[in-house]
C-alpha cells in the first residue's frame, strides 16, 4: 500500500501546479503585424517548431488565448485595436513584445507609429532584433515561462528576480 | 575621405564643412598634409575615368520629333505646357483645366491606348505659387510605352478625378488626398485611406513635421499608459 | 405577414479583421452579406502605415535602403533591388557583371521564397496543413543562403549601391546548386498534394474569375494579371539589370481563376530555378562592387524604376533636387493596386471563398500601407 502511494501520488503546492500548467500550455493568439510575424510563423513551422514548448497552438480568437505576441510595428491606428484585443483576452494573460518596432518604435520614428507597445498595454517580455531570429523568440518564450513560474495565486504582481 | 570618390564639383563644399571645425593652430601641420594626401588620392581617381569619358549628367531636355507631343499639341493647343525627357522617360506637362480631357484622349485614342494607369502621386513644392504637382504614370499594352503626365495645381484648387477613366485611380487618388490634402472633384468616395478618418493634417506636405502626431486623435482613441521610469 | 418576416432576408454586415488569421496581416474587410453570399466588400487599410515615404524625405539615399526591406518584408531582396536600380541609373553608376548576375540570382531566390510563403499561407487558409509545413522547410533552405551572403534571414539589406557588399562566401555556389537540384522534386511534392486534389480544385476552380480586359482595367499586375492570360512581365517588357541575357518563359493562365493563379506561381518557381541555373553556369569572375561615391547626390531630376516583384509591378519614382536626400521617393506598391480589385473578385462568392481570394492576391500589408 505504502509503495502504491509513493508511486502514484505527488505532493506539490497549488502555486507550482498552476504555474506548471500555465507555462506549459501557453496558447498564443494568431496575430501578426509586420515583418516579425513572418519570423513568428517560421518559429511555429517545421524547422523551429514552437510546439516543443507547448506554445504552438495558435488560436484565432483572443478569447481563447493566454499570450499575445506583438510581432511588428504598432501604428496608432492599430494600437486602438490592440487595446481591444488585449481587453478581450481572459486573465491570466501575457504579452511578448517581439522586435524593435513594438518595443520602442524601431526605425520608424514617425507621425503614424506608436513608440513602443508598452504605452498602451503592459508587456512581460521584450525581444530585441529587427526582426528577431526564431531562436530569439523561443528564448523570449522560455523567459516568459520562468516569469510564470514565479506567480502566485494569492499574491499579485510578483516581480521576477534577475537570474 | 568622403570626397575621394565623389564627383569633383562636390568636394569643395564638403571640405568647407569639415575643415573650419578643426582648431587651426594644432591642426596647422596635419591639414596641409591631409590636403595634399587628398589631392594625391583624388588625382588618380580623376584620371581614371578619362579613357572612358564620364557620361554626361542627365538633365531635362525638350522632346524632339515626338509624335505623341505633336498630336497632343494639335488636339489641345492651349492645354500642353511642355514635353520633356529625362533619362529616356518622356514627361508631358499639361494645364489643370485640360487634364481630364488629355487623359481621356490618351486612353481612348486608338493608336495611343494608354489603358493601364500605373501610378498617381503628387509632389509638394512648398513656396511655389502653384504648390502641388500631380504625377501620373501611364502605360499602353498596345505600344509598350510608358509615359508620365504632370499637372500643376495651386493649394486652393481641386483636381479632376480620373476615376471614371481608370478604375485604378480610385485608391491612388484617395491616397494622394490622404497624404497631401489635394481634393479630387468627381471622385466617388474621397476619404482618407491610410490614416484614420478623423486624423488632422496631411503628412507628406513639406511643412508637416515627420514626428507630428495628432494628439487630439490619440487622446480620443487611445488609453495611454504612464510608463514607469 | 408572418410568412414574410420568416422568409425575408436581411443584409448582414460583418467585419473581418484587422485581427484575423487569414487576412495575411492587418487587413480589415467589411463584408455585406445576403445569407452566405457576398454582396459587397470594402477594404479598410492603413493599419500598418508607418510613413516610409515621409521617412524617405528625411534620410540620405543610402540610409534609406533598409527601409525598403521593411516595406515588403517577404520580398526584401527584390524591393531593395528595384530602388537601387533607380538610384544607380540616376547616378550613372555601373555595376560589375558578377554583381549583376548575383543580384539576379538572389532576386530569383527571393521570388521562390516569396511564392513558397504564399503557397504555405494560401494552403493553410484553405485547409491544407501539410503543404504549410513542407513549404517552410524549403524556405528555410533559401533563408540559409540569404544568411550566408547577406547576414540576415528576412530583412536582408541585400545589395549596396554599385554592387554587393561582399563576394559569394565559400561553398555558396555548391549550396545553391544543391538547392536547384533538389527543389524541382519538392515542387512535384506540392503538386502531388494539391494540383489534382479534389478539395483543392473545388475550393479554387472558378473562384474569383477575372478576364484579361477587366484585369487591365483594374490595373492588376503580376501573377494575378498573367493568370488571366495577359502577357506582361517587366523582366521581358522592360528588361532591367541584365534579365535580357537569360532564357525563361512567362507562364500564362487561361481562366483567370484562383486555380490558374496557383498554377502560375508554381510554374514561376520552376522558371526562377532556370534563371538561377543559368547564373550558376555562367557566373563571371571579377569585382562585385562598382565605383560609387560615398555620398550620393543624384542630379536634379526624376526617374521611375520598375521591376517585376513576386507580387507584380513594383515601382520607385525617385525625385531628386540635387541634395543628398531625395525630394521624394514614391513607392508604387503592386498589391495596393491589386487589392483594390478584391471588391470585384469576391462579389457573388461565399464567405469562405473570400479567404481564398485574399490569399490568391498574395497581399503584403507592409507594402500596401507603407
Amino acid at each position: 500500500m505504502g509503495n502504491e502511494i509513493e508511486r502514484n501520488v505527488v505532493t506539490t503546492t497549488v502555486d507550482s501546479l498552476f504555474n506548471w500548467a500555465r507555462k506549459s500550455s501557453l496558447w498564443p493568439m494568431t496575430f501578426g503585424l509586420a515583418c516579425c510575424a513572418i519570423e513568428m510563423m517560421a518559429t511555429g513551422a517545421s524547422r523551429f517548431d514552437m510546439d516543443r514548448f507547448g506554445a504552438g497552438i495558435f488560436r484565432p480568437s483572443p478569447r481563447q488565448s493566454d499570450l499575445i505576441i506583438i510581432a511588428g510595428t504598432v501604428t496608432l491606428k492599430m494600437a486602438e485595436v490592440i487595446q481591444t484585443l488585449y481587453d478581450q483576452m481572459p486573465d491570466p494573460k501575457w504579452v511578448i513584445s517581439m522586435g524593435a518596432c513594438s518595443s520602442v518604435g524601431g526605425p520608424f520614428d514617425t507621425y503614424a507609429t506608436l513608440q513602443g507597445v508598452d504605452r498602451v498595454i503592459p508587456v512581460d517580455v521584450y525581444i530585441p532584433g529587427c526582426p528577431p531570429r526564431p531562436e530569439a523568440l523561443l528564448y523570449g518564450l522560455m523567459r516568459l515561462q520562468d516569469k510564470i513560474d514565479l506567480m502566485s495565486i494569492t499574491q499579485k504582481n510578483i516581480q521576477p528576480q534577475a537570474s | 575621405m568622403n570626397q575621394e570618390n565623389g564627383p569633383p564639383q562636390d568636394s569643395p563644399p564638403a571640405k568647407e564643412n569639415t575643415e573650419p571645425e578643426a582648431p587651426k593652430k594644432e591642426a596647422a601641420s596635419p591639414t596641409p598634409d591631409a590636403k595634399q594626401g587628398a589631392e594625391k588620392k583624388a588625382a588618380p581617381a580623376a584620371e581614371k575615368p578619362k579613357p572612358k569619358p564620364r557620361p554626361k549628367k542627365p538633365s531635362y531636355e525638350d522632346l524632339e520629333e515626338d509624335t505623341l507631343l505633336d498630336s497632343l499639341e494639335e488636339q489641345f493647343p492651349q492645354g500642353i505646357v511642355s514635353g520633356q525627357v529625362f533619362l529616356e522617360q518622356p514627361i508631358y506637362t499639361v494645364t489643370l483645366d485640360r487634364l481630364y480631357d488629355v487623359m481621356l484622349y490618351l486612353r481612348d485614342h486608338s493608336e495611343l491606348a494608354f489603358d493601364y494607369l500605373v501610378d498617381v502621386t503628387a509632389l509638394d513644392y512648398l513656396g511655389d505659387e502653384e504648390r502641388f504637382v500631380l504625377v501620373y504614370q501611364l502605360y499602353s499594352y498596345q505600344s509598350s510605352r510608358l509615359i508620365r503626365v504632370k499637372a500643376r495645381l495651386p493649394e486652393d484648387q481641386t483636381a479632376p478625378s480620373v476615376t471614371s477613366i481608370w478604375r485604378t485611380a480610385n485608391w491612388l487618388e484617395r491616397e494622394v488626398y490622404d497624404m497631401f490634402g489635394i481634393e479630387f472633384s468627381g471622385h466617388p468616395k474621397l476619404r482618407r485611406i491610410l490614416l484614420p478618418d478623423d486624423w488632422r493634417g496631411y503628412p507628406l506636405r513639406k511643412d508637416y513635421d515627420i514626428k507630428l502626431q495628432d494628439q487630439t486623435w490619440i487622446k480620443k482613441h487611445l488609453r495611454m499608459r504612464k510608463l514607469p521610469d | 405577414m408572418a410568412e414574410q418576416t420568416i422568409l425575408d432576408t436581411k443584409e448582414l454586415e460583418i467585419n473581418m479583421g484587422p485581427q484575423h488569421p487569414s487576412t495575411h496581416g492587418v487587413l480589415r474587410v467589411k463584408l455585406k452579406l445576403d445569407g452566405e453570399r457576398v454582396l459587397d466588400a470594402e477594404c479598410i487599410i492603413g493599419y500598418l502605415h508607418r510613413g516610409i515615404e515621409k521617412i524617405s524625405e528625411n534620410r540620405s539615399y543610402i540610409n534609406l535602403v533598409p527601409y525598403f526591406d521593411r516595406t515588403d518584408y517577404i520580398a526584401a531582396v527584390s524591393n531593395v533591388y528595384g530602388y537601387l536600380l533607380g538610384v544607380e541609373k540616376m547616378m550613372g553608376i555601373e555595376v560589375p557583371d558578377r554583381a549583376r548576375y548575383v543580384r539576379i540570382m538572389m532576386t530569383e531566390f527571393n521570388r521562390i521564397a516569396s511564392h513558397l510563403l504564399w503557397l504555405a499561407t494560401h494552403a493553410i487558409d484553405i485547409g491544407a496543413m501539410t503543404v504549410f509545413l513542407y513549404c517552410f522547410r524549403e524556405r528555410e533552405e533559401i533563408l540559409k543562403l540569404f544568411e550566408a551572403l547577406f547576414g540576415a534571414r528576412l530583412t536582408t539589406h541585400a545589395f549596396r549601391v554599385g554592387g554587393l557588399w561582399m563576394d559569394l562566401p565559400l561553398g555558396f555556389e555548391e549550396a545553391a546548386q544543391k538547392f536547384v537540384d533538389e527543389f524541382p522534386g519538392h515542387v512535384d511534392e506540392y503538386e502531388q498534394l494539391l494540383t489534382n486534389n479534389r478539395i483543392w480544385i473545388a475550393r479554387t476552380k472558378d473562384i474569383g474569375v477575372i478576364s484579361g480586359e477587366e484585369a487591365i482595367e483594374w490595373g492588376i499586375s503580376g501573377p494575378p494579371l498573367r493568370g488571366s492570360g495577359v502577357d506582361y512581365d517587366l523582366r521581358k517588357v522592360r528588361p532591367y539589370g541584365g534579365y535580357e541575357e537569360f532564357e525563361f518563359d512567362v507562364p500564362l493562365g487561361v481562366n483567370g481563376d484562383t486555380y490558374d493563379r496557383y498554377l502560375i506561381r508554381l510554374k514561376e518557381m520552376r522558371q526562377s530555378l532556370r534563371i538561377i541555373q543559368q547564373v550558376l553556369d555562367n557566373l563571371p569572375d571579377g569585382p562585385v562592387r562598382g565605383k560609387a561615391p560615398k555620398i550620393l547626390k543624384p542630379p536634379v531630376g526624376e526617374f521611375y524604376s520598375s521591376i517585376e516583384g513576386p507580387r507584380g509591378e513594383l515601382g520607385y519614382y525617385i525625385v531628386s533636387d540635387g541634395s543628398a536626400q531625395p525630394f521624394r521617393v514614391r513607392i508604387r506598391p503592386p498589391t495596393f493596386v491589386n487589392l483594390q480589385a478584391l471588391r470585384r473578385l469576391v462579389k457573388g462568392h461565399l464567405v469562405a471563398d473570400v479567404v481564398a481570394i485574399i490569399g490568391t492576391l498574395d497581399i503584403v500589408l507592409g507594402e500596401i500601407d507603407r
